[in-house]
């Protein structure tokens, strides 16, 4: 059907893509934008591959239209280490120093769910972390060491209330 | 595996989407948050030949309260907006929690409460709160508006073709009234195996003046089950649901035929109701019991 | 003497047995992973396959005409299509009473389940392949589906193929294996107990699903394919077999692989089917399945079903065992045989027990449904089995479970002794595991808890099992397998930069070997970590090795290779050295990347390996000097050992079980990244828990897959995975190069312990479990029942 040009900003920079609207904005990021960080793996919103951020919050791209993104500000996995030291941001340093990814397919979902969370207000403890982290599926690790790495960036971030505790492993 | 072709239309205004929905040809299906439609079109389990993108209509998203302190909540409000609302959570908390029991959070960011209530899942959390708090809908039709019970809306068949939901009203809740929703689900999250609504009305004597119950997920829509709700009243809040309660609570579900699926057979979806029920009335009581008791 | 060990004993340097972070871990939280959608190919075309909704139907017309005319399509595909291009599948072994049928790549004749595939369409987008898919007519005759494994078993039976005559595909021609005096063993006994464990349909379900992009270039003949799988040389045999082509001139590559668990080890029809179209084609072609596909079609495992009885005293020793194992293969057979996954379940069932005699018969049969692999830990029933036999002897003899198992494990002074199958057991540490796992959990103070939870209306309970994995064993275990040991070939080189190269046959999908293996070289060669890179998942790089990414072979095998071709190239080096700089070869020593020669000058490895590189004709020495190939045969051996806890709390009103805790106290000799280990172990676990609790293929009745969404198809999310402690019994063994494969003890075990700790908080009911998954309705009925219940609603199917 006739394409539309849909026009967004991601990760700071202004885009425009030409698109079929049955497009989805996984695809659309994947394919046009060449963001392949952004995973699809099973196209009915449960597994959180596929999340990014939409003005801030997390949503899953794979149950987005292209053109649903018009006006809005998207931010990728490519997008989170722009700023920071060796293109890490806190959470993905956490991450990798915590070991907590294996395959790394689930890796950028967890990411960008974890980087929505300590960028609200919620207040967090392990347990409130663990539990927001249900929302995304890793078939790797047993969540141990991903609960972990989110827990250490939270800390490090100042958003952990009361101090981190939880099973030394 | 991937949507079929669509026209695509996303309008600016309620009257284009009226013409939209009224022109002739295939009736175009109405693209809300998506999370259930989208997979529906991936799968091509639905292939309409037209999409008309709700996402522009800005009146469609308000929540405001009217002079006379009912709730009035637009389609397109997303469950995150109704968990964060302190309209809701003080008019009608029971909408609230229900809309924090929606699987994952990011689809809590993208859902709207008019595309829950439209898909109308018998699993959804939302539509069984809003029987319980006895909600209204106004609905655009190619007749010109209708406002009326959500239950008279509710069956796919009493529909008329090219509704669009338009806003939910919510009755406030009163000084006296508390509510609870339980779930249980194969995972801790996901579809619920079963789910139960309670609101409760008490009294300063520690008594149950008023009580709604429903169970979502035995039926094709949530089921008010009016048999308990009269064997609540007048009971103490301190023992809701004494032996003859509790007898009534188990005929009134006895006389539902559950579905069963890879889950859960029908019995045992009756029977976690049950449980359900039982918990979700005790904890609306807590909730009135005068302190100290 | 296994080999190159024994000389030296390996130095717990600075990396083997440090938890350093992967360097894989940067690109995948910046998202920077190569997996196969993320490759693309000039003029690639998209891929989509039209499969049977059918669990069992003939084909009777296939129309592609109005597909083929749809707008961007270039190719509509069927099997007779592509009959002259690609050879029937022959995964035939010579494994005696093995019946093996052959079949084509894409149905042609006969669809066996829901999701067999039919044809292909090939279009410039995915979209436009995905429209063209839908507008594929095929026409089917449906045929009665057989699913279950009673069913298949039954002679009258729909078959399946009619070349085998039946469904049976696999009876032991032994008609049993029978160790030491059965017979006897149960004519002694004071007591036979029986049991029965029913494990459901489950397994696999990594998140990247199966796929590659292939080329063909026609000017060269040369075939490329870049796939997700465990083995490229494996894929490549196969597809060079299949598709006529020379095996130098198929080239496979895997890259980033997201998740594999042994549902990428055998190459898939569909791997077959991509490469001949593209080849067909004159195009790359690129498949990428989803979800739903995934589940239907990728295969599935852990179907078993094991009728046990067992002849005791009256004290709980163990005089005999006799075990029947069946194992629904589903339609087709994969390059995995299934004979040999039954024998994995004879070879470990004894485990560590004291256990004298010991009678085994294995059936396999095939069904309507998507095919068996080797899921992680493939005998894994056999843990299962055994742990729940030996609850079922607790019970009727009223013991603890856990004194049982001290009474019946084998310790440390009855070693070396040998399973009654004739597996040497030594330096078997079950027993140690055990008692460290009791020490910690403070039984005594848990079942006061218990005891007074119960009284309240609380059902908490504790499961305590163990198990023993050939992971790698001695050389003995493989042969009562019945398999050799496939020695592993590695190739060292030292580049012109003083770099390492290390070329590897492995395929990681997480495992870490990127990291591992550079830190086992940088110990042995004694080189900064740094100066190595590890090459894996190119068949043109890492030399011919079948077996690839599995069986927990990489710390046994792959570390070990590396370690002694690191000791050669260390001393090759040094002589290059000797030879270069012109003094005697004793007196130089490489440390640290760095040859100190005997007036004590150092000089970098960098400097010697330039001059050989660049100045060939000033040096003594050829590049070859500075390379090793080694095939490493074996190391010293030695068994997985564990014993795992599991703590449980169960809502009786609902039958919801929730996990609290899970411990695993376990030996796999020296570690190389204890981060690593403990990854392993607690993904294991995790799946472990899916197969207790939540995970299933489930059939209909009429052979259609129920579970083909997530919704559906269950996998534990981070509130239903308990903290998982894992505590290692020591940190490195004093043998030589004792490295024991962890990659599927956590998931081999786990299932055990979950089912355990549910029937210990449900003591007061006396409620009993035979059969996987423990939902919520199994519960309550169990409950209700107080006993072993068959067969409830939700069933669906067989």
């Amino acid at each position: 059907m006739a394409s539309r040009t849909t026009h967004f900003a991601c990760n700071g920079e202004s885009v425009a893509i030409t698109v079929d609207p049955r497009t989805t904005a996984a695809e659309a990021i994947r394919e046009q934008l060449g963001l392949t960080g952004t995973h699809v793996a099973c196209q009915t919103g449960v597994c959180g591959t596929c999340t990014v951020l939409v003005d801030g919050e997390p949503v899953r791209s794979c149950l987005m239209l292209a053109v649903q993104l018009d006006g809005s500000t998207v931010t990728t996995v490519e997008g989170v280490g722009a700023d920071h030291a060796d293109g890490l941001h806190p959470v993905q340093r956490a991450f990798v120093e915590h070991h907590s990814f294996q395959c790394g397919f689930c890796a950028p979902g967890f990411v960008l769910s974890t980087v929505a969370l300590l960028e609200g207000d919620e207040p967090l403890d392990r347990e409130v972390i663990r539990d927001a982290l249900a929302d995304n599926l890793c078939r790797c690790t047993g969540y141990q060491a991903i609960v972990d790495g989110a827990t250490a960036a939270a800390e490090r971030l100042g958003r952990l209330d009361p101090p981190a505790g939880g099973v030394d492993a | 595996m991937h949507a079929a072709p669509f026209e695509y239309h996303d309008p600016t205004s309620l009257d284009e989407v009226r013409r939209l929905l009224d022109r002739r040809g295939p009736r175009p299906a109405l693209l809300a948050g998506g999370q259930s439609l989208l997979p529906a079109l991936v799968a091509r389990s639905s292939e309409p030949a037209a999409l008309v993108d709700l996402g522009r209509i800005a009146p469609l998203r308000a929540i405001e309260t009217t002079a006379d302190g009912e709730l009035e909540i637009g389609a397109m409000a997303r469950y995150v907006d109704l968990q964060r609302s302190p309209l809701v959570r003080s008019a009608a908390p029971l909408l609230a929690a229900a809309a924090g029991l929606v699987g994952m959070r990011a689809v809590r960011t993208r859902g709207t409460i008019g595309g829950c209530l439209a898909f109308a899942d018998p699993r959804a959390e939302l539509p069984l709160a809003l029987t319980v708090l006895g909600a209204d809908v106004t609905v655009s039709t190619a007749e010109g508006e209708w406002r009326g019970p959500l239950d008279d809306w509710r069956p796919v068949a009493r529909r008329r073709e090219g509704d669009l939901l338009l806003r939910i009203h919510v009755p406030p809740a009163g000084p006296r009234d508390a509510s609870a929703i339980r779930e249980t689900a194969p995972l801790g999250r996901g579809f619920a195996t079963a789910v139960v609504a309670v609101r409760l009305t008490g009294d300063e004597h520690g008594a149950i003046v008023g009580a709604t119950v429903a169970a979502g997920a035995v039926a094709p829509t949530p089921i008010e089950l009016p048999q308990v709700a009269a064997a609540l009243r007048g009971r103490p809040l301190a023992d809701p649901l004494g032996s003859e309660a509790a007898a009534v609570l188990e005929a009134e579900l006895s006389a539902l035929d559950p579905p069963s699926d890879l889950h859960a057979g029908g019995e045992h979806r009756r029977h976690v109701t049950t449980v359900l029920a039982r918990r979700a009335i005790a904890a609306a009581a807590r909730e009135l019991r005068p302190e100290g008791t | 003497m296994p080999d190159g060990i024994g000389e030296r004993t390996t130095t717990i340097g600075a990396e083997i047995g440090r938890a350093r972070p992967r360097g894989e871990a940067r690109r995948a939280v910046r998202g920077e992973g190569g997996y196969v959608d993320d490759h693309g190919l000039p003029r690639m075309l998209h891929s989509v396959f039209v499969r049977s909704p059918h669990a069992h139907a003939r084909i009777e017309r296939i129309e592609t005409t109005a597909a083929r005319a749809m707008p961007g399509v270039r190719a509509v595909l069927t099997g007779a299509d592509l009959r002259d291009e690609i050879a029937p599948i022959d995964f035939s072994t010579d494994i005696v009473g093995h019946r093996v049928p052959r079949f084509p790549a894409l149905a042609e004749e006969r669809v066996r389940f829901d999701g067999d595939p039919v044809v292909v369409v090939l279009a410039e987008s995915r979209a436009q392949a995905a429209d063209a898919a839908a507008r594929v007519d095929v026409r089917y005759a449906a045929l009665p589906c057989v699913l279950g494994v009673e069913d298949a078993s039954d002679p009258s039976s729909p078959v399946l193929h009619a070349e085998l005559g039946g469904n049976v595909v696999y009876d032991d021609p032994h008609d049993e294996h029978v160790y030491g005096d059965v017979d006897g063993g149960f004519r002694r006994a004071d007591r036979i107990v029986r049991a029965t464990v029913r494990s459901q349909r489950h397994g696999g379900v990594p998140l990247e699903g199966r796929g590659g992009l292939a080329s063909f270039d026609r000017g060269t003949g040369e075939l490329r394919y870049r796939v997700t799988a465990q083995s490229a040389h494996s894929v490549r045999h196969q597809l060079a077999r299949h598709l006529g082509l020379d095996h130098q001139a198929v080239h496979v590559v895997i890259g980033d692989v997201g998740g594999a668990f042994g549902s990428k080890w055998s190459i898939s029809r569909e791997d077959i089917v991509v490469c001949a179209a593209a080849r067909h084609c004159g195009r790359p072609v690129r498949w990428t399945e989803d979800r739903a596909e995934a589940l239907r079609s990728a295969g599935s495992a852990r179907e078993d079903l094991v009728r046990m009885e067992a002849a005791v005293t009256a004290e709980g020793d163990l005089l005999a065992v006799r075990a029947h194992v069946v194992m629904n293969q589903g339609a087709y057979p994969t390059a995995a045989p299934m004979p040999a996954i039954a024998d994995l379940v004879r070879t470990t069932l004894p485990a560590a027990l004291r256990l004298p005699a010991f009678a085994f018969r294995a059936t396999v049969v095939a069904s309507n449904k998507s095919p068996y692999f080797t899921y992680r830990g493939p005998g894994a029933v056999e843990t299962l089995a055994r742990e729940r036999l030996l609850d079922a002897i607790a019970h009727e003899l009223d013991l603890d479970p856990v004194a049982l198992r001290l009474r019946t494990t084998i310790t440390a002074a009855e070693q070396p002794t040998s399973m009654a199958t004739g597996a040497t057991l030594d330096r078997v540490t079950v027993r140690e595991t055990l008692d460290r796992a009791i020490e910690r959990i403070d039984l005594p103070a848990f079942r006061a808890q218990q005891r007074d939870g119960w009284s309240r209306g609380e059902y908490r309970g504790v499961g305590i099992v163990t198990s023993l994995q050939p992971n790698p064993a001695f050389a003995d275990w493989w042969q009562s397998w019945g398999s050799m040991q496939e020695p592993e070939p590695v190739r060292l080189a030292v580049g012109p930069d003083g770099r390492v190269t290390v070329l590897i046959s492995q395929a990681p999908s997480g495992q870490g070997h990127e990291t591992t293996m550079a830190q086992i070289c940088a110990d042995e060669l004694s080189v900064p970590f740094d100066a190595v890179r590890v090459v894996t998942g190119d068949s043109d790089r890492g030399a011919f090795f079948f077996f690839g990414t599995s069986g927990s072979g990489n710390a046994p095998m792959t570390a070990g290779a590396i370690s002694v071709a690191a000791r050669r190239l260390r001393e090759q080096l040094e002589q290059a050295a000797a030879a270069v700089y012109g003094v005697a070869s004793e007196g130089v020593r490489l440390r640290d990347g760095r040859f100190v020669l005997p007036d004590g000058t150092a000089v970098p490895l960098r400097e010697l390996a330039e001059q050989v590189h660049l100045r060939p004709d000033r040096s003594p020495v050829s590049l070859f000097d500075l390379e090793v190939a080694h095939s490493f045969r074996r190391g010293p051996g030695g068994w997985w050992c564990a014993t795992a806890a599991c703590w449980a709390d169960v809502d009786v009103e609902l039958g919801v079980v929730r996990l609290e805790r899970f411990l695993i106290v376990h030996d796999c000799g020296t570690m190389i990244n204890p981060a690593v280990v403990r990854g392993q172990l607690q993904g294991g676990v995790a799946q472990g828990i899916g197969g207790a609790l939540y995970e299933e293929h489930a059939y209909a009745a009429d052979g259609r897959m129920v579970a083909t969404d997530l919704h559906d198809y269950l996998l534990p999310r981070a509130t239903e995975v308990p903290p998982i402690e894992v505590v290692h019994l020591d940190a490195a063994s004093p043998v030589d190069l004792d490295f024991r494969g962890v990659g599927e003890g956590g998931a081999v075990i786990a299932s055990a312990a979950v089912v355990q700790a549910v029937e210990d908080a449900l003591r007061p009911f006396g409620a009993r479990f035979d059969r996987l998954p423990l939902r919520p309705e199994r519960v309550r009925a169990a409950i209700a029942a107080r006993g072993t219940v068959e067969g409830q609603t939700g069933d669906e199917g067989a």
